[in-house]
């Protein structure tokens, strides 16, 4: 086995600054949303479990044309199209 | 010459399609099993590779609350791309079998409910095989304002190679094309994603992502001039992978329009470093359509071993693959869903609560693979 390379910080960096940025939002909000307070989340555009069916075929396109792959339904194998 | 196993998935449909009246019969005679059938055409175009890919699943939740799922999907993939195997300029057709089982149930814990299931899926192709398992869990706390989801994958691929052209037969007649295996590649991924209602209005995912990748992680077609002598391309056996992304969602109500931001932050162990920056607007028209507007950014590094002076045999590591050069591509795409609720009392009315989509994107890259196209169609019935 060929051992891993390091990470470098400049893209360890690349990770942090979104994770701290999403962490704050999450700390900012205390508030619970009541159910009965959810009907304009439940609206057509705002309920991303629709998109799921496409997101399948973006996700296998996008992993065998780029070197990322994650955020979605995607293992990283799968085909031969890599 | 390989043949393409067929009969297996062919079968695998068929019993799927023929269940079907069965679940719609409990359906009837009991009112509480429900379900979706999903239909998609799926269309890639780049300037070498053209792929269709039409898929069905279904989804049914007994009375007791366990959930069924399964699906087919057919990935024919035309190619002139040496990398697809073609050895000279001549076209090729591929076809890839990927289907899949699972079942999953909610337990309602009082003030929290916890779901779990289990998938299977099998991907076939004639140099090309995978076998993956997954296991996901999820715990929905505050009347589901908050949803912590855990996902575990595992899969197992087996890299064969079989050589496309005119000059695949030996002196006396033999079939040639067929290279035989060239590895395995053994991987897991690790998923967790973060759900929030932070308003009645606004809903942030928050998520990462760890992939483990152990094996053969090369293209077994793609070749570099190597010290003037044309070699396989050789990547390193194992690559790890990070990822976090999230998702903030905010619906504006005087105009019934959704806004979507995205963002995924990616790196591995191979120096490729990725940012993916996305924004959606969803506009509803009435009630009966829906329009998506989306436009994607995406930019990464290189590759540590991806090199355009050239490789030496001194070099422990060589590639052809443009997904490791550094590289941006922009996409955009618009998507339009309609319900089909105008068809309710008509001969057509089985399908009232159902929804068509139709979907076209294009993709400008500035690596070799060049710009692309992908359209889809979806039916989607409810029962």
């Amino acid at each position: 086995m060929r051992p891993p390379r390091p990470l470098r910080l400049r893209t360890l960096g690349l990770l942090l600054l979104p994770a701290a940025l999403f962490s704050a939002l999450f700390l900012a909000s205390c508030a619970t949303v009541s159910p009965y307070e959810r009907g304009d989340l439940s609206r057509p555009g705002m309920d991303s479990s629709r998109e799921a069916g496409e997101a399948g075929f973006h996700a296998h396109v996008n992993d065998s044309r780029e070197g990322a792959t994650g955020g979605n339904t995607s293992t990283g194998g799968g085909c031969g199209c890599n | 010459m390989r043949r393409p196993a067929t009969t297996v998935p062919v079968v695998a449909l068929a019993a799927l399609v023929a269940c079907l009246p069965v679940m719609a019969a409990a359906d009837e005679s009991s009112g509480t099993w429900t379900g979706n059938v999903e239909a998609r055409g799926n269309y890639y175009w780049e300037t070498s590779t053209r792929v269709l890919a039409p898929e069905i699943s279904v989804n049914v939740e007994s009375p007791g609350g366990v959930r069924l799922n399964g699906h087919y999907l057919l990935d024919s993939i035309t190619s002139a791309s040496i990398a697809s195997g073609a050895l000279t300029d001549v076209r090729f057709n591929e076809i890839r079998h990927d289907f899949g089982f699972g079942t999953g149930h909610e337990f309602d814990l009082g003030e929290a409910q916890l779901d779990l299931s289990v998938n299977g899926r099998y991907s076939q192709e004639p140099d090309y095989s995978s076998l993956a398992g997954t296991v996901s869990t999820s715990l929905s706390l505050a009347d589901r304002a908050t949803v912590l989801r855990f996902n575990f994958t595992a899969f197992h691929d087996e890299v064969g190679k079989i050589l496309r052209g005119n000059d695949t037969s030996s002196p006396d007649g033999g079939d040639l094309s067929n290279r035989g295996k060239q590895g395995d590649l053994n991987g897991m991924v690790m998923s967790f994603l973060w759900s929030q209602a932070l308003t009645p209005r606004l809903t942030l995912d928050v998520g990462y992502d760890l992939g483990l990748l152990s094996g053969y992680l090369q293209n077994p077609y793609r070749a570099v001039v190597v010290d003037s002598v044309l070699l396989s391309e050789v990547h390193p056996d194992q690559r790890t992978r990070h990822t976090v992304h999230g998702r903030l969602g905010y619906f504006f109500k005087p105009t019934d329009t959704a806004f979507h931001l995205i963002y995924r932050a990616y790196m591995d162990n191979w120096d490729i470093a990725a940012l993916t920056p996305e924004v959606r607007v969803y506009q509803e028209i009435g009630s009966l359509v829906l329009l998506r507007g989306r436009y994607r950014y995406y930019t990464q590094t290189r590759s540590f071993f991806q090199s355009n002076q050239g490789y030496s045999g001194s070099d422990e590591f060589w590639t052809a693959d443009p997904k490791m050069t550094e590289f941006e591509s922009h996409l955009v795409g618009g998507l339009i869903v309609v319900r089909l609720e105008f068809l309710e009392r008509s001969i057509l009315d089985f399908a009232w609560n159902a929804t068509v989509e139709v979907g076209l994107e294009y993709i400008w890259r500035t690596n070799s693979f060049g710009n692309g196209v992908i359209g889809q169609v979806g039916l989607n019935v409810p029962f």
